[in-house]
């Protein structure tokens, strides 16, 4: 019997680690002093900090969406769509993927860079000599902020959204700005909110997992290029994976 | 001047035939040695000796593929993790880098030990803070951030930080290097005046052997992964191995012709 490829142990080895990290940051939540401020603190840096970036990136979305589907339902004499179809498609699609990819640009990253570089310096290994529990004192309340912090970044991000493509269907297409935000109302259902929501819950638990995570276990990849490096790698891997999990939750809760 | 050390109660640290490894590559071998409380021990060697990796076998971040490591009457590598947690608080342990933790300031890192594992008001913490910075000549910079600190602080700083929970054990990874000459020396006599002031056992190690002779009760030297020599100052100081007379400066360099030659060469062309 031949042994198994190396590459396929060292698969298994990662993403056993990961798993373990993630049960263990679980099991630490609520055991260690000061974890609810230093969560407050990450929310502020994960979230709040973001905010600018993802009321701009909203703003633009909407207004390119209904551009977009103005000249396309304008062929089809469907012009009195236009507010649902802005709504729609920034709820139900555009808004999670794009807040998520958004937040691995700015909070994962960073994130990442900060976990490989106490991991670089022995910051980490000086916080375990202290008989403090990483997981606890550093993972879990920065994990816990992108489960929050991602779904009302979008929820933020879909407001800014549908106001961006109001501006354009009223200044642009002179369409009434109340026939407009009522399509819009009834269009979108209860449950592409919720189903907004939950996606974006999931996706802020993978950024947070695969970013904190490639930071954490980056020992050996020491220096400016090696934190360089597993940044990149981390955001790549989120953003994959971002897009990968949008699929399967879009395939199995449609 | 040698301290006087009980070596008739069960050491502190008791190494027997370890063997350290990373990636399959031997960091170290066949080392056993025991150190008792109240001494100042020294682990001294040329860089890439595995000083480094030993002493984080000693605080238990790494495990021994062979022999054991007791640290506090308990075997690192067996013990679970409530009882390693528990040694860990009775020990302190400083990195060569620091360490300290960049998002805090001077009084944050030093405090987060006792914040942690103490239920002492802010006051209190506040006074130890004080009281430890004033110890070790820091007075008047707990606001600043370690970017802030100059290389001698920062030792000093992590030093504090190690002592703040009162240890009966520190473990110091090349405390003195970076450092220029007088600071050095003001940390190597930081380091005698906290083990008689604390009443606390001093490992640490070194390349800087001159300094650790001078402070140290005990001295390992290492050279390759393996123990070189074991002894007081004066014993390592008339060590007959021409390693251990190298590594004290005393052996004259071994003759390289091609460089020598070099040398010769510049040295002509410069004329």
């Amino acid at each position: 019997m031949s042994r198994p490829a190396p590459v396929l142990i060292l698969f298994l080895r990662a993403g056993g680690s990961y798993v373990l990290l993630l049960l263990r940051v679980i099991a630490t939540l609520g055991r260690s002093r000061g974890q609810f401020t230093a969560l407050l603190a990450q929310l502020h840096r994960i979230g709040a900090r973001s905010l600018p970036v993802i009321a701009v990136a909203g703003v633009f979305t909407g207004m390119v969406i209904a551009v977009q589907f103005f000249d396309t339902l304008v062929r089809f004499g469907s012009r009195g769509l236009l507010g649902t179809a802005v709504g729609l498609s920034l709820i139900r699609e555009l808004g999670p993927v794009l807040t998520a990819l958004i937040t691995i640009g700015r909070a994962g990253s960073a994130s990442c860079a900060e976990m490989a570089i106490m991991r670089t310096d022995q910051q980490i290994d000086a916080i375990e000599c202290m008989a403090i529990d990483p997981y606890a004192y550093l993972l879990a309340p920065r994990l816990l902020a992108f489960l929050i912090a991602l779904p009302l970044l979008t929820a933020i991000f879909e407001v800014f959204g549908v106001c961006g493509g109001l501006a354009v269907a009223v200044a642009s297409f002179g369409e009434s700005p109340t026939l407009t935000l009522a399509n819009m109302a009834d269009g979108v259902l209860t449950r592409d909110l919720l189903m907004s929501l939950f996606k974006s819950g999931v996706f802020g638990l993978l950024i947070g997992w695969l970013c904190l995570g490639k930071g954490y276990f980056s020992a050996g990849q020491s220096g400016a290029e090696g934190v360089s490096r597993t940044t990149t790698d981390a955001v790549v891997v989120a953003s994959l994976a971002v897009l990968f999990t949008d699929y399967v939750l879009t395939a199995l809760l449609r | 001047m040698p301290h006087a050390v009980s070596s008739a109660s069960s050491p502190l640290i008791a190494v027997d035939n370890m063997r350290g490894e990373v990636g399959g590559r031997t960091l170290f071998e066949a080392l056993s040695f025991d150190v008792h409380a109240g001494e100042i021990f020294a682990i001294v060697g040329r860089s890439g000796c595995g000083k480094s990796s030993l002493l984080r076998h000693l605080a238990g971040l790494s495990s021994p593929t062979h022999g054991r490591v007791r640290v506090l009457g308990t075997d690192l590598a067996t013990a679970r993790r409530a009882e390693l947690v528990a040694i860990r608080k009775r020990l302190g342990i400083t990195f060569q880098s620091g360490a300290l933790l960049n998002s805090l300031n001077v009084r944050e890192n030093i405090e987060l030990p006792l914040r942690h594992h103490t239920k002492l008001d802010p006051a209190t913490v506040r006074i130890m803070v004080h009281l430890k910075l004033e110890l070790l000549n820091l007075s008047g910079i707990d606001h600043l951030m370690p970017a802030q600190l100059s290389g001698g602080m920062l030792k000093r700083v992590s030093l504090a930080r190690a002592v703040i929970m009162d240890p009966e054990l520190i473990l110091l990874d090349e405390p003195t290097s970076g450092l220029d000459p007088i600071n050095a020396a003001e940390l190597d006599t930081l380091l005698v005046k906290l083990r008689d002031t604390l009443n606390v056992t001093v490992v640490f190690v070194s390349h800087a052997v001159e300094s650790a002779l001078n402070i140290a009760d005990r001295v390992l030297v290492l050279e390759g992964g393996r123990m070189l020599a074991l002894g007081s100052p004066q014993e390592i100081r008339a060590h007959p191995a021409p390693e251990v007379q190298a590594l004290l400066g005393r052996l004259a360099r071994r003759s390289r012709p091609e460089v020598d030659d070099y040398v010769a060469r510049l040295t002509a062309g410069e004329d």
